[in-house]
């Protein structure tokens, strides 16, 4: 957000808070001049930081209200509860529209609709107008409760007993009846009221309160609101629960490493510690899964936000295009769901840039005009998938090519050696950018690489489909929720580390005499292909320790779309983490995407590929 | 004419309340914060409290708390809770605390007038 | 040779947006900036600016009084006052105090036009 855009938010907010209390401070006495003054030089610099940050709806709504203080000053009308009711609800509009621009960086699309309703107001000063459908259609004021809801929540109220709370609901119920013109149940409760005091039984009360519930003819239903079936939780309260969850993991694997000593020393509670130790097991994972599905939020969430730039998009490319989405109610962690938009929508502008042709190529070639663009969504097992498919022209592998060429990003013989689909996802080699002309939309340097790089930090994958003449599929494969990673782990320098699973293609040995320099660095050849080999430990400034054994044991991955081999010294078990994000000293290491806590206490460091083979 | 004690530490919202209330008749009395209203409870009783929960130094639920327990008149005054969390749970736990009702901001000037006419016993 | 311009106004965004104007039209001037009149007239005897672009609607004394009071100070004094009230009784009094009327929002052309007229006053006073 630019500066004069914050700095105009900054003094909105206070100058509303000013002309609240200049227009409060004036319906109380009218003839305050200094409240006038204040109250019509706040709805004038309103106007004028709308004009200077562009704004012409609310500068012209703050014209309005402006003009109408200058009639009241000049004496052509008088102060009433009316005007003041009506220069209110100008700041209620400028209060929404100012956590409208905060949030997007522009006012809300009704917002025109809005300073035409609120000019007419302030205008007319017609009482009509107030009677009408409120103004501040987001906003839902909350209407009071009825007498009879309140009268029946006394019941709940008075369960907990003693002299002041049944003195309070009696006043209370009494005083609900009189408002209902019930005065003889007034009278009895009054009376009841002053039983039960002496009794001190709350009961004798309760059962007065009920009978007269139940004596009531209303028709309206007597829970006030119907219960809700859900909850607003801070988000920090979950998140708070997933540590707590991620602790108990780990103390469960530190009684699972005591369990093992037991058994070892042959000691009687081993069985028993067994035991005890599955049952948490289950527990545990069964507390993991429910406190994870807390943060879950459905898609919708992140489609919704589509509709407007693609009609935007369409609109100045000259290119019609329907959006469609499905399946918005599928479920992702609340931290996959926050990264999804930007990467989102870069695909989806590339598509509305390259992919989808102008109307007059879509009819040449026999295509609907209006071009479709795909957003699905759909949970497979642990993971969810995400799509965004266009039938546009499909990338062309040969551009790919030139441009990959061009750009010198790799050696002409292998492009020609590369297969039509590997060439196309050159696209998410880094440094690349299919943009020619740098139109205004995607010309902004942030290209598939940074689209796959944001996907995979999350733990999930980017591909590409494409056919050519029919379109394009970028499917997402994100893991459902983000903490639990499963991890490889393996020996280097001596040192145990963990290699996220899905990172992982298979393990091999080679021997050492397949291993050829390459330049400064190695690779081997593993199926035809040349693998690029990296020594984990030395990489990690483990030092390498002695002769390299005779046969290299190589963990081959798959990372940005490049495989890469981790030589190690051992191989390990296979784990399920709750990664816990790096902090302290490790926070600036590349390479270590987080820790987690061994059953005995040690903490295991687990890799960003990424970092290590760059 | 019916009393009510205004319990909240924003002074926009005590001045918003004022105007509303007293333009329809009810006399106003405010506090800052639940030690205040403790201290002019004492010296003078209202006929309504319409309390706000987060305020500095006593908090609207432990104001009612310590309300509701005294021997005194002045712990069966009925009160309104005005709180921003919107939950089932939040309505049970004001009560157990010692309020009459419990209603999520913001208050419009109308359920804010519907309130004070029911609580101190106006005819509708 | 750059001058020194006194930019006053109540709301800093209104300021910043001159503030942009006159970087674009002389970004070899100098600014000094005022909240109100009485900062106006501390900062003007601080720091003798020779140009002075003033808002009309501000609290206490108005834009105009504020020019008024900076020619009695300055004689001669290049002064703007920008309004986005243009009624003619403005804009009677800015010239009878001999102050140039600007409409808001404040345009660069505005500016400039009121600029090019103050460095020529400015010059041939010898300045």
């Amino acid at each position: 957000m630019n500066e004069f855009l914050e700095q105009f938010l900054v003094e909105a907010r206070e100058l509303v808070e000013q002309a609240t209390n200049d227009l409060l401070a004036l319906e109380a006495a009218p003839s305050d001049r200094e409240s006038l003054d204040g109250a019509f030089r706040v709805f004038h610099t309103l106007k004028g930081g709308a004009g200077i940050v562009d704004f012409a709806a609310m500068s012209r709504a703050m014209h309005a209200a402006e003009d109408v203080l200058a009639t009241v000053r000049a004496g052509g009308r008088p102060v009433d509860a009316a005007l003041i009711g009506d220069c209110l609800t100008a700041i209620d509009n400028v209060v929404q529209w100012l956590d409208t621009i905060q949030d997007t960086g522009a006012l809300p699309q009704n917002a025109d609709a809005a300073a035409d309703r609120l000019v007419a107001r302030l205008v007319a000063g017609e009482t009509a107008a107030r009677d009408a459908k409120p103004e501040v259609a987001e906003t839902s004021t909350p209407p009071a409760a009825s007498p009879l809801a309140i009268l029946e929540a006394q019941i709940g109220f008075l369960g907990a007993g003693g002299d002041g709370r049944i003195g309070a609901a009696g006043r209370l119920a009494a005083n609900l009846l009189r408002h209902l013109n019930r005065t003889d149940d007034a009278d009895e409760i009054a009376r009841v009221t002053g039983e039960s005091l002496k009794s001190g039984r709350a009961a004798t009360l309760i059962d007065a309160i009920t009978q007269v519930l139940q004596a009531s003819t209303e028709a309206a239903p007597l829970r006030s609101e119907p219960l809700s079936r859900t909850l607003r939780v801070d988000a920090e309260r979950v998140n708070a629960l997933v540590n707590l969850t991620g602790e108990l993991t780990v103390a469960k694997n530190a009684i699972g490493h005591i369990a093992r000593l037991a058994r070892e020393s042959d000691s009687s509670l081993a069985a028993a510690i067994q035991d005890e130790h599955a049952r948490l097991e289950r527990l545990i994972a069964t507390l993991q899964r429910a406190v994870l599905g807390l943060r879950v939020l459905p898609l919708r969430t992140v489609f919704q936000r589509f509709s407007r730039p693609v009609r935007e998009m369409s609109e100045s490319l000259a290119k019609p295009v329907r959006l469609e989405t499905e399946g918005e109610d599928t479920e992702a962690d609340k931290a996959i769901v926050d990264i999804l938009f930007e990467p989102l929508l870069h695909v989806v502008r590339n598509a509305m840039d390259h992919g989808i042709e102008p109307a007059a190529e879509r009819e040449a070639a026999g295509k609907s005009l209006i071009a479709a663009i795909h957003l699905r969504a759909c949970r497979e097992g642990e993971h969810v998938v995400i799509e965004v498919e266009d039938d546009g022209r499909g990338i062309d592998a040969d551009r790919v090519r030139a441009a990959a060429a061009e750009r010198r990003l790799v050696a002409p013989d292998a492009l020609a050696a590369m297969s039509d689909a590997e060439a196309v996802e050159l696209i998410f080699a880094p440094g690349f950018s299919t943009a020619r002309a740098v139109t205004g939309l995607s010309g902004r340097g942030v290209g598939m690489d940074a689209v796959r790089t944001a996907v995979e930090r999350v733990g999930g994958g980017v591909q590409l489909r494409t056919d050519p003449g029919s379109g394009s599929i970028v499917r997402f494969v994100l893991p459902f929720s983000v903490m639990m990673t499963r991890v490889m782990t393996v020996q280097a320098g001596g040192q145990m580390f963990g290699i996220p699973l899905d990172a992982v293609v298979e393990t091999v040995r080679i021997p050492r005499g397949q291993v050829h320099p390459v330049g400064g660095a190695h690779a081997f050849v593993l199926r035809d292909r040349t693998v690029p080999l990296v020594d984990l430990g030395r990489t990690l400034g483990r030092g390498g320790g002695g002769a390299p054994a005779a046969e290299a044991t190589v963990v081959v991955t798959l990372s940005g779309g490049q495989l890469g081999g981790l030589e190690v010294d051992r191989l390990g078990e296979r784990m399920d983490v709750m990664l816990k994000a790096p902090d302290g000293l490790l926070a600036g290491l590349p390479g270590i995407a987080g820790t987690t806590m061994l059953g005995d206490g040690s903490v295991l460091l687990i890799l960003d590929l990424s970092g290590v083979l760059q | 004419m019916a009393r009510i004690l205004i319990v909240d530490d924003a002074s926009l919202v005590r001045l918003y309340y004022r105007q509303t209330l007293e333009a329809a008749g009810f006399e106003v009395r405010e506090a800052f914060n639940g030690l205040e209203a403790l201290e002019k409870l004492l010296v003078e009783p209202v006929d309504m409290l319409i309390v706000d929960v987060n305020m500095p130094q006593m908090d609207g639920m432990t104001f009612l708390k310590a309300l509701r327990g005294q021997a005194l008149p002045i712990a069966s005054i009925p009160a309104l809770v005005v709180s921003t969390e919107a939950g089932v749970q939040d309505m049970a736990a004001a009560q157990a605390a010692g309020a009459n009702f419990y209603q999520v901001k913001p208050l419009s000037r109308d359920a804010l007038l519907q309130y004070a006419r029911m609580f101190c016993g106006v005819p509708a | 040779m750059g001058y020194k311009i006194l930019v006053v106004d109540d709301s800093k965004l209104a300021r910043m947006a001159v503030a942009k104007a006159l970087a674009a039209l002389h970004p070899d001037w100098t600014r000094v900036e005022a909240a109100n009149a009485d900062e106006a007239i501390a900062v003007l005897k601080q720091s003798k600016p020779d140009v002075a672009v003033l808002d009309f609607n501000m609290p206490g004394r108005d834009g105009l009084d504020l020019a008024a009071e900076l020619r009695a100070m300055v004689p001669n004094m290049p002064v703007a006052v920008i309004s986005a009230n243009h009624q003619q009784e403005v804009v009677d009094r800015a010239r009878a105090i001999g102050a140039t009327f600007l409409v808001k929002p404040l345009t660069e052309p505005a500016l400039q036009e009121f600029l090019a007229g103050a460095v020529a006053q400015l010059k041939a006073a010898g300045a």
